[in-house]
């Protein structure tokens, strides 16, 4: 009898100890897991935070390099606009030119202006036989060319001689004049004159457009 | 003795069965552990990610707002500007005239 008393006593050790270990296992086990779901889930957020703090930094560059492209696009754009407007009110200035023009050329200052201007040519030219091209108004006004020429002829010393172009020019003021003998011609039509001296004065127009005082 | 022998083999495999049957439970439990936390590392990222994004938008926006107000002001900059040209222009162009004619009609 003492001897199954033993035996009792020894099975019962034994499979309380393995009892025992097996707990020891799970408990491990249980201890690796949540050691394990933790380092995993801080790991990913390490890793998501870096991601998510890379994808603020990469939209918020593109959208500045957005705003720098839009803003100097705009900028180009409205100085465009502005420069275009105050091309537009300088560019006023010669169209109301032109009308005054329209008007001043029926005057009989612009009779006289007109001889001045033929006078002008010949002396160019050198004198000799020039052919001289008005528009029709002009051509109606009946200048004495010949009265014209004696003039020259004397301050120039040599012949002159103009012949009115029987074909009119289609200017609104002015004339063309031709010599028929070295076949040079030069062009003091309103227009020319206007298209010259504006090329010239066209800076100077604008600062006295655009002046404060 | 033969009983007493056989008794102990049969406790020694019963222990053996114990700690295997720990062994496995150990198993399920790391297999668990790596279903566990793939889904909450899942969780975790999305939540943050989601975040950001949001962040990003908002940002994006405030720029977006940013740049539709700079070309605002730009715009009534260059509006002011026209009107203080115009005024002035209004103010000049009989002068401006003047000095054109007089050059064009110059004997």
């Amino acid at each position: 009898m003492p001897l199954i008393g033993d035996l009792n006593k020894l099975v019962n050790t034994v499979l309380s100890k393995a009892e025992e270990e097996a707990q020891n296992i799970i408990a491990k086990a249980k201890e690796e897991a949540e050691k394990f779901i933790k380092s995993t889930v801080e790991e990913s957020r390490r890793r998501a935070e870096q991601e998510a703090s890379e994808l603020v930094k990469r939209k918020r560059s593109e959208a500045l390099s957005k705003r720098r492209s839009e803003v100097a696009r705009a900028r180009i754009e409205i100085t465009r606009k502005l420069l275009d407007y105050k091309e537009k009110l300088i560019e006023s200035v010669v169209e109301e030119v032109k009308k005054e023009v329209q008007a001043i050329v029926r005057t009989k200052e612009y009779e006289e202006r007109l001889v001045g201007m033929i006078k002008e040519a010949v002396r160019v030219l050198g004198g000799g036989v020039v052919e001289v091209r008005l528009n029709k108004r002009d051509k109606d006004l009946g200048l004495d060319l010949t009265a014209i020429a004696s003039e020259l002829s004397q301050e120039l010393g040599r012949p002159v001689e103009l012949r009115l172009a029987s074909e009119p020019g289609n200017f609104t003021g002015g004339l063309v004049a031709r010599s028929l003998e070295a076949g040079i011609e030069v062009e003091y039509t309103i227009e020319g004159i206007l298209e010259r001296k504006w090329r010239k004065l066209r800076s100077e127009v604008a600062k006295i457009l655009f002046s404060e005082h | 003795m033969d009983e007493v022998l056989k008794r102990i083999l049969e406790v020694e495999e019963e222990a053996k069965r114990i700690i295997e049957r720990a062994y496995e439970e150990a198993k399920r439990i790391e297999a668990e552990a790596r279903s566990i936390a793939e889904e909450r590392a899942r969780a975790v990222c999305y939540e943050i990610m989601r975040k950001a994004e949001k962040e990003a938008e908002e940002e994006i926006r405030r720029i977006e707002e940013e740049i539709a107000q700079e070309i605002k002001r730009m715009e009534e900059s260059a509006l002011i500007e026209m009107k203080r040209l115009e005024s002035l222009a209004a103010k000049n162009r009989e002068k401006a005239v003047k000095l054109l004619l007089a050059e064009v009609l110059r004997p």
